[in-house]
């Protein structure tokens, strides 16, 4: 009786730290694409602001 | 100092982060001495043996699921009358938490049925209304992903957290209404505790650890919204500089 409930109360804890270990797993995961959106994002919109610097439309502009 | 400005997206950020160590720590502290209580202390149960054990996940998790949803509700409330944009990143934050607390509760109740009750699952009402409670997380989720105005998902998302949040009294109190072969509230704030101390304790610290633990995930998730929803703004940008 003693070892179907030590495997009872295993099953038990053991789901529970999987089902808390695979959250922390999608927070870390998540928080590391969230930055790499911002970071990325804001890549991009440099490039664009650096290309319509040097646009020879606008250097043509340019008197 | 206006509490309100702690509602700012730029405020909240920053303080969420210097918060989430101590929570952290907190949880694992806590749930260390929780469970040396629980497995090391507290005396093995004259009826239900070994298994009783089950006690220190199950009582807090679904504790903890039914405590969310009312939080949520909470800030369900905030986002429909003050249309405050933190309020509904902290419903995001939270329903996941929330969902995986209810999931935990009733494995876990089905783990300890088995030997105790000789099922699995049983259509009792506190087991009905908890499986309710799962779905309206799920629900809430699935709603506010299927919609693609963040705005609308927010408001639709808080008016299904209002209606739900009535299921909460009756997970509670289903165990007074009803028959049921869920046993009575484990711990009551106007009758002396049915258990022996050293198991109360432990219960109460992983109860403790499971709110830390919360709270902690709910901070992590809602500063990686925050970042998502505010990426255009200079100050996310300059946080990455």
């Amino acid at each position: 009786m003693l070892e179907s409930h030590l495997s009872y109360l295993a099953v038990a804890y053991g789901f529970t730290a999987l089902a808390i270990a695979i959250e922390c797993v999608v927070l870390l995961r998540t928080r590391r694409q969230s930055i790499e959106q911002v970071r990325r994002e804001r890549d991009l919109d440099l490039d664009d602001h650096h290309e319509s610097i040097v646009d020879p439309r606008n250097e043509a502009a340019t008197p | 100092m206006n509490p309100f400005r702690f509602a700012a997206p730029p405020v909240f950020y920053p303080l969420a982060g210097r918060l989430l160590p101590w929570f952290t720590a907190a949880a694992v502290l806590l749930a260390v001495a929780g469970l040396y209580v629980g497995f090391g202390i507290a005396p093995t149960d004259f009826q239900q043996g070994e298994v009783y054990r089950i006690i220190f996940i199950h009582v807090p998790s679904a504790w903890m699921a039914m405590f969310i949803y009312l939080v949520m509700a909470g800030y369900a409330v905030l986002t429909l009358v003050w249309r405050s944009k933190l309020s509904a990143m902290m419903c995001r934050a939270l329903a996941p938490t929330g969902a995986i607390m209810a999931v935990i509760a009733l494995l876990t109740g089905a783990i300890w049925g088995k030997p105790t009750w000789g099922a699995w699952w049983v259509w009792d009402a506190r087991l009905t209304s908890t499986l309710i409670l799962l779905f309206l997380y799920l629900g809430y989720m699935a709603l506010v992903a299927a919609i693609d105005d963040t705005t609308r998902a927010d408001r639709a998302g808080a008016l299904l957290l209002l209606v739900g949040v009535v299921n909460v009294p009756i997970i509670y109190f289903s165990v007074r209404w009803w028959n049921t072969l869920h046993q009575g509230a484990s711990v009551s704030l106007t009758a002396s505790p049915k258990m022996a101390s050293t198991m109360l304790t432990g219960m109460l610290l992983m109860s403790l650890a499971a709110w830390m633990y919360a709270i902690a995930a709910a901070l992590h998730r809602v500063r990686s919204i925050i970042l998502q929803r505010e990426r255009h703004t200079r100050w996310v940008r300059q946080l990455f500089a």
